[in-house]
């Protein structure tokens, strides 16, 4: 009965030896994964959620303004972008394509960076709209319409992280996708078409 | 020559850090609010950066999560309000310090399990290698080995005696 237990027990004392040595391959597994891994691609609070209440004027007509509900009735694309944002120049000939072709209807969220009231800076409107207009006509106009945030209330409600931005809402407002970075073939084709072609 | 170099910049660290941390302060009216938003810009994790704070970040989302952060606890928000609007817009990464749950529950458990092995390690270590220890293993193989055998050669003697 004893000798046969020894051996199990050099086993049991193997095993315990190379534990650290286990450890320390699972965590060069998951480093390696890690290394690898986008860190903007993560899942989003805003998934599956409404679309945030707000009340924002539009980015060309003074007296014009948007709320939720003047949104809903069809889905559509919310796209977060602005001209400072390089990667909205190569996401905007794309979009206008979606939107010629399939017929896909984008709503754009402008974002400004410059507007900070509480340390005294405003943003100069007519020189955004000047500088929308030149950037549209350069790169093409996806846009149904344009709704302006200057104080990034509603940004943040959509936890917008910087531009570009797009969130895929159907007709009763819900929130289905919430994708960070450029819209381009790829990521219609694998991310957003899926969810889009079911609505 | 390089030591108080090292000084130099260690002091300018020290300080630019003091500055940072004021530039936000103005508005509040008491210590109270002071203290919890300073606490909780050091506990928010700007979600645009690689693994900072809202604090230390120049992130423009950061601006603006210190901003709000700064009006809600203004306003009376408590710190757990804050926590929960960050961490209802911008997910459990907004927050440093995560909720115990199924998925994070190694991250409490793991350094407790690695010290209890280690600690096992160290006492199978120290037993091995004293005198005593070793005498003990001896004489534990003397008593369940060799008595068995003492005892089945002695019946075999016996044995041995009956058949005479």
């Amino acid at each position: 009965m004893t000798q046969l237990h020894t051996p199990n027990k050099q086993e049991k004392s193997l095993i315990i030896r190379f534990l650290p040595v286990i450890f320390f391959a699972c965590i060069v597994v998951v480093f390696y994964f890690a290394l690898f891994a986008d860190p903007f691609e993560r899942p989003s609070e805003l998934e599956g959620r409404p679309l945030p209440e707000f009340q924002l004027p539009d980015l060309y007509t003074d007296g014009v303004s948007y709320s939720r509900d003047s949104l809903l009735g069809e889905p559509f694309l919310l796209n977060v972008w602005g001209v400072w944002c390089v990667t909205c120049r190569y996401e905007l000939p794309y979009l206008t394509q979606l939107k010629n072709e399939q017929g896909v209807k984008i709503v754009g969220l402008y974002y400004d960076q410059e507007h900070d009231p509480e340390f005294g800076i405003y943003a100069d409107v007519p020189k955004i709209r000047e500088d929308v207009v030149n950037m549209l006509s350069q790169f093409g106009n996806p846009y149904h319409i344009n709704i302006l945030d200057l104080d990034r209330d509603l940004l943040l409600d959509l936890a917008v992280t910087g531009a570009p931005e797009t969130y895929v809402i159907d007709a009763d407002g819900k929130i289905l996708l919430h994708h960070l970075g450029e819209v381009n073939e790829r990521v219609w084709n694998e991310k957003i078409a899926p969810i889009w072609n079911q609505l | 020559m390089v030591n108080i170099r090292t000084l130099i910049v260690a002091i300018f660290v020290l300080l630019s850090e003091s500055v940072m941390a004021t530039e936000d302060l103005e508005s509040f009216k008491t210590a109270e609010h002071e203290r919890v938003y300073r606490e909780l810009v050091a506990e928010l994790r700007c979600p645009r950066c690689q693994n900072q704070n809202i604090a230390d970040s120049n992130a423009l989302v950061a601006k603006d999560m210190r901003n709000k952060t700064r009006k809600m606890v203004a306003d009376g928000a408590s710190k757990q309000e804050v926590i929960d609007f960050m961490v209802g817009r911008y997910g459990e990464f907004a927050h440093y310090k995560p909720p115990v749950k199924m998925s994070t529950v190694i991250l409490w458990l793991a350094p407790a399990l690695f010290i209890i092995y280690f600690l096992y390690r160290i006492r199978r270590q120290s037993t091995r290698f004293t005198t005593h220890g070793r005498q003990n293993k001896r004489n534990e193989q003397w008593n369940e080995q060799q008595e068995l055998e003492l005892k089945r050669r002695i019946e075999e003697l016996e044995r041995r005696g009956d058949t005479k």
